[in-house]
């Protein structure tokens, strides 16, 4: 079966000695909507949903306050196990082909004994995906192509999870994208809709409710 | 051997691996057979299977970060490797497919075994017509070496088990275009695809009025292929014809009447302490079909933090019980079971809860049937005036439920 390398390398070859550098770069950020007439956007501003489930990974767990200032989940919480409704946020990276930027890094790293870092590049992926009891009705996506430095020394915690400091900020950043999607999306509208039809009382008591005009 | 490429990439790298065992049963190609084959083929995958991807821990060069690596999806394993398989492939769908020379099942299935991954996939093999010309199973097994590592070891059984399976089904068949014309548009039974010897979800349902509708939970039946509810020695086909995934409640619609059914509490009331007993079918593969009667308490009118609509209730439930009904001392259904607390992670934190189980309350069942104009039955406005009512006059009213992918 093929194999993967795992912490295990040759002796390294000294190949030259210089310092060399490359910014992180955060592009192509794309991410998918199903839509809603721009009339309608505006009102669904406005729809405040009942109590949701967060669960997330590291990176995802970073998000928790930025959503939870949004109208639309000011009642998000970690504490919540039987709520219908859960939020699930993961971060995933697809590792890039090889170009020159990574090979001569690896060559730098190499070569100075872990001194220069090495130049990582790849896809990463924000995945936001909402459930009803075990249910997905919605996904989205944002993806940018980041690059980061990484020592071959660094043994401690990486406090970015993976992305890089600009990696973070453009992780944060895909909340507002997110938000922004879900202001066009029938299904948070349905949802709401069939939770005040069923949980009317309930609404009014916790001041859930959709308050502009349809 | 596969440098991954973000690592110390173009570096002349000794690897110094160590071995791991991956096993196939099963042909191999004749060398006389032209590959890809000329013959238009559909492949049938369970929903669920056709959705699973591998995940796997992301290893960012010097560290393994917090990051994920995702894999394909099981149906973009099956299609490319299908393509180095036949000329034309796509996948079968229930609701309209292209006409296909060969149509191919498979229901893949992956489970640890003496410290083993044992990857197996049950396939059949239909023609145009849809009649049966092949069946079989692919097995293929991977142990890790010593100090063996591997990012992707689900998704490298997917694409063996796959492509094993195709080997066999090629090798045997020797498929062309001339034995395996491509058909019309022919409407095949799912019954014959789907695996009925394996149910993906069992749950429990019970009658609400005498047409043949019975509810059960919601999550007991999304997105099955087939569904059939079992009384007795006897089984009947369903269909959904209702269905909320907020309060996780489903009706289906057996299309018979049913002399049977329960009556749900008079506005939905709860009394705190009242006996309650639940009927259920749980663990369906292991028992027979009978019913399961266990007794406890409406312990709490409340559920779990952030529940919407749900009590708590003592009487204990196994998996399988979702959907039965929870019945009050006169007969009438207090409520639906839908869930209990997760054990395994609470004795992670050192508790151990016992019988904490939930249901959803009979006055969102009765508002969810009103909006879906689903007939029903009220049980006595006085709960004084009426009298308990023998399990056994209830019974004949509820019925096992099995999902077929």
């Amino acid at each position: 079966m093929d194999r993967a390398l795992a912490g295990t390398f040759a002796p390294p070859v000294i190949v030259m000695l210089c310092l060399l550098s490359w910014p992180v770069v955060a592009d192509n950020t794309t991410p998918s909507a199903p839509s809603l007439p721009a009339s309608q956007a505006s009102a669904q501003a406005a729809v405040l949903l009942p109590t949701v489930s967060f669960r997330a990974d590291a990176s995802g767990d970073d998000l928790f306050d930025s959503l939870q200032s949004a109208h639309l989940f000011a009642h998000l919480s970690k504490e919540a196990p039987g709520s219908p409704i859960q939020l699930r946020i993961y971060h995933s990276v697809r590792p890039a082909n090889v170009d020159a930027k990574n090979f001569f890094s690896g060559l730098l790293a190499v070569g100075t004994l872990g001194l220069s870092p090495v130049i990582m590049s790849g896809e990463h992926t924000m995945h936001y995906e909402l459930y009803v009891n075990g249910q997905r009705i919605m996904r989205y996506e944002y993806s940018a192509k980041l690059s980061r430095s990484e020592s071959m020394h660094g043994k401690t915690a990486d406090a970015t999870h993976g992305l890089g400091p600009d990696g973070v900020v453009w992780a944060k950043s895909t909340v507002g994208l997110f938000l922004n999607d879900l202001a066009h999306d029938n299904s948070v509208r349905a949802l709401n809709d069939e939770y005040q039809a069923y949980f009317d009382g309930l609404a009014r008591a916790t001041g859930i409710a959709i308050t502009a005009p349809r | 051997m596969r440098l991954r490429h973000e690592l110390f990439a173009g570096l002349v790298v000794l690897a110094a691996t160590t071995s791991s065992c991956l096993a196939a049963d099963g042909l191999t190609l004749p060398k006389d057979l032209k590959l890809p084959a000329n013959v238009t083929v559909a492949i049938y995958l369970p929903k669920h299977v056709r959705e699973f991807r591998s995940v796997f821990r992301s290893a960012s060069g010097f560290q393994t970060t917090d990051s994920v690596q995702l894999g394909n999806t099981f149906e973009e394993t099956t299609l490319q490797s299908a393509r180095h398989f036949f000329n034309s492939s796509f996948m079968y769908e229930a609701a309209g497919t292209p006409g296909y020379g060969l149509l191919i099942a498979m229901h893949p299935n992956v489970k640890s075994e003496d410290r083993q991954l044992v990857a197996t996939a049950h396939y059949a093999v239909f023609n145009s017509a849809g009649g049966s010309v092949l069946k079989g199973d692919s097995v293929v097994r991977w142990a890790p070496g010593f100090g063996g590592y591997n990012s992707d070891v689900m998704g490298r059984l997917m694409e063996q088990v796959i492509s094993r399976t195709l080997t066999d089904i090629v090798a045997q068949l020797r498929p062309t275009a001339d034995k395996f014309p491509t058909g019309e548009k022919t409407p095949l039974n799912l019954d014959t695809l789907v695996d009925k010897d394996h149910a993906a979800m069992s749950g429990t349902g019970f009658f609400v009025n005498s047409t043949g509708q019975l509810l059960t939970a919601a999550h007991v039946v999304h997105e099955c292929a087939v569904i059939d509810v079992r009384y007795g020695s006897n089984s009947l086909p369903a269909t959904v014809t209702a269905s909320s995934a907020l309060l996780d409640v489903a009706v289906l619609d057996t299309h018979m009447s049913s002399e049977h059914f329960l009556p749900l509490r008079h506005e939905g009331r709860l009394e705190l302490g009242e006996n309650v007993v639940n009927i259920g079918f749980p663990l369906q593969s292991l028992m027979t079909d009978a019913p399961t009667v266990t007794r406890g308490t409406l312990s709490s009118r409340a559920g779990l933090n952030g529940s919407l609509g749900q009590f708590q209730f003592s009487a204990p439930i196994q998996p399988g019980a979702s959907g039965g009904p929870v019945i009050g001392a006169r007969g009438d259904v207090v409520g639906v079971a839908v869930g209990t607390l997760n054990a395994q992670e609470l004795l992670k934190q050192g508790v151990l809860p016992q019988n904490v189980n939930f249901a959803l309350e009979a006055q969102y069942v009765q508002k969810f049937l009103h909006n879906k104009a689903v007939a029903f039955t009220e049980g006595a406005a006085d709960p004084h005036g009426s009298p308990d009512v023998p399990i056994d006059n209830v019974l004949p009213a509820v019925v096992g439920v099995r999902c077929y992918e």
